[in-house]
């Protein structure tokens, strides 16, 4: 069998402090190859703790954290990884270009491959032509976009995703979602995405994963049998709304 | 004339550090237009000559007691020469201070980021010889370090550390923790996060450091030289007050404020044209 691109297994997260608060507790999870699952549940619940774990930006203090096979820093060592926060988070002195360029430069990327790949990346996400414009210039949207630009540009085999879409309006949500599962399908990376909307988790993953109140349990792992490409209509399906009930029903209850 | 952007009321630091050295002004709302814009200020210091004059002449007031505008201006031009060559010496101690306070002010805070238990040794020593006033601190510098360019070098390198300090500290602290998570998340090296992210944040905060130093110098270096100099602006004034003449005690005056004037208008074409991510902000005070 392939190894997953994100296995983790009882882990366990306490944040120092008096008290100390523990996050998670024997958490397990597994994002396969090039698959798109969401985590779902309660504010405060550990989603985004989880998400710095995966990523080695917070070590885990009990438990095993394997992605693509080797420790989380090695990972992170080896630029596997793509983050979109939930404030898209640019640097207001660079352009939109020189913000998309910003993670090559970190991992030395040619200035060469770097630029080509950043206007690939901008053409992408529908932004050709605001190459020059500043973050300031921008619409939230469009400010999330080149959020999501910007983490590709050094090829991630795994993105994270923190709620990118929660400042946004519904309509351009719903037109985020589609342009997300384009790249998605165009990028072939896993995606491990963050998100408090139901919909939206149904309408992009292959699997919802439901996160309880406390200790971050995984209450449910739900697979999404929908055929892709997903279209619009899709949302309105007898499945899609029994899934969208289903979620709902555990997350109320 | 662009809308006012989020990223004014993301730096509230520079907002409120340039408030203490800016003279309070309206910030150039939408629909002012830019000439109204300027009118406003020199209208009024218009005013307030106008009343001046009238009032002299009208009281009919002397001029070593209180001279009219007209009179002061005269004065300064007439001794055009003679302040010129006092201000030179003023200029050179405050740009001398000026410089090294401030180069020691970002090379500090930058090791700070670095260091937190330097930070934690050093930074209240730094507060309390801050809370030490001018005055009190030039006689001592005077008595120890004797009348000359060092000692006056000397007060306006402090006078210019610690606004810069106090404000570069929180530039470099300030930034938003999800970009200090994206730098991570590559694996990128601390010399990265500190000169592609830090040090862009903290410009618009080094400059309203500048901007508070810059005036700060000069009125120090003045105040230096009335405590205890043979030279400058600052020795002019209490020469001319010894001699009774108050023409030329208030011609230094002016030209002392014109130099402060010119300090900050320096700081803030400079920063126009390095900050320029920032131009919400520098307008407000400009
Ligand atoms: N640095 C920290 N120190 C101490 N406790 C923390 C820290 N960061 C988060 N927590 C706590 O950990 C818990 C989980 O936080 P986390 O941000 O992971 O939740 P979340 O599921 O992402 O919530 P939300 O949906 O609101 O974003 C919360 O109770 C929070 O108070
Ligand atoms: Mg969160």
């Amino acid at each position: 069998m392939e190894t997953a691109a994100v296995e983790l297994s009882e882990v366990g997260l306490c944040y120092p402090g008096k008290p100390p608060v523990q996050v998670l507790d024997g958490l397990s999870l597994s994002v396969q190859k090039r698959s798109f699952v969401s985590l779902i549940g309660p504010s405060g619940c550990g989603k985004s703790t989880l998400l710095r774990i995966v990523a080695g930006i917070l070590p885990a203090t009990s438990g095993t954290v394997r992605v693509e096979g080797g420790t989380a820093l090695d990972a992170q060592r080896a630029h596997r990884f793509g983050f979109v926060f939930q404030d898209a988070a640019l640097l207001p002195w660079r352009s939109v270009q020189e913000n998309v360029e910003l993670l090559g430069e970190l991992v030395g990327l040619d200035p060469a491959v770097r630029r080509a790949q950043a206007a690939a990346l901008l053409a992408l996400v529908d932004l050709k032509g605001r190459e020059h414009l500043r973050p300031s210039q921008l619409s939230g949207g469009m400010r999330q976009r080149v959020a999501i630009a910007r983490a590709l540009v050094i090829n991630p085999s795994i993105l994270l995703m923190d709620e990118p879409f929660s400042a946004v309006d519904e309509f351009q949500r719903e037109s985020l979602n589609k342009e997300l599962l384009r790249i998605w399908s165009e990028q072939q990376n896993s995606v491990l995405f963050v998100t408090h909307n139901i919909e939206e988790a149904v309408f992009l993953s292959d699997y919802v994963c439901v996160m309880g109140p406390h200790g971050g349990e995984i209450v449910e792992y739900l697979p999404v049998e929908l055929d892709r490409p997903r279209p619009e209509e899709v949302r309105v399906s007898p499945e899609f709304l029994a899934l969208r009930r289903h979620l709902r029903e555990i997350l109320v209850r | 004339m662009k809308s006012l952007s989020a990223e004014m009321t993301d730096r509230p630091a520079v907002a409120s550090a340039s408030a203490q050295a800016s003279t309070p002004q309206p910030a150039p709302r939408r629909g002012t237009s830019r000439v109204a814009h300027w009118l406003v200020p020199i209208v009024a210091i218009a005013a307030i000559i106008a009343i001046w004059q009238a009032t002299v002449v009208s009281l009919g007031l002397k001029p070593y007691f209180i001279p009219s505008p007209a009179r002061v201006a005269e004065t300064l031009v007439d001794n055009g020469r003679t302040i010129w060559d006092a201000a030179v010496p003023t200029i050179e101690q405050a740009m001398t201070g000026f410089a090294i306070g401030n180069l020691l002010a970002v090379a500090l805070s930058i090791w700070f980021v670095h260091a937190r238990s330097a930070r934690r040794a050093v930074y209240p020593l730094a507060i309390v010889l801050q809370s030490i006033p001018l005055v009190a601190l030039a006689p001592i510098a005077i008595v120890t370090i004797g009348t000359g360019f060092a000692t006056k070098v000397v007060m306006t390198a402090i006078i210019s550390f610690f606004p810069t300090l106090v404000n570069m500290m929180r530039g470099l602290d300030s930034v938003d923790h999800s970009l200090v998570e994206l730098f991570q998340s590559v694996h990128a090296k601390r010399s990265a996060v500190l000169w592609k992210l830090r040090w862009p944040n903290a410009l618009p905060y080094l400059f309203a450091g500048l901007r508070i130093t810059a005036s700060a110098s000069v009125i120090g270096a003045v105040i230096v030289e009335w405590i205890g100099g043979d030279q400058g602006l600052g020795y002019m004034v209490i020469n001319s007050t010894y001699q009774f003449n108050t023409p030329l005690l208030w011609a230094s005056l002016v030209a002392s404020s014109l130099l402060v004037l010119a300090a900050f208008g320096l700081v803030s074409l400079a920063e126009r044209v390095m900050v320029p991510w920032n131009r919400s902000t520098a307008a407000g005070d400009a």
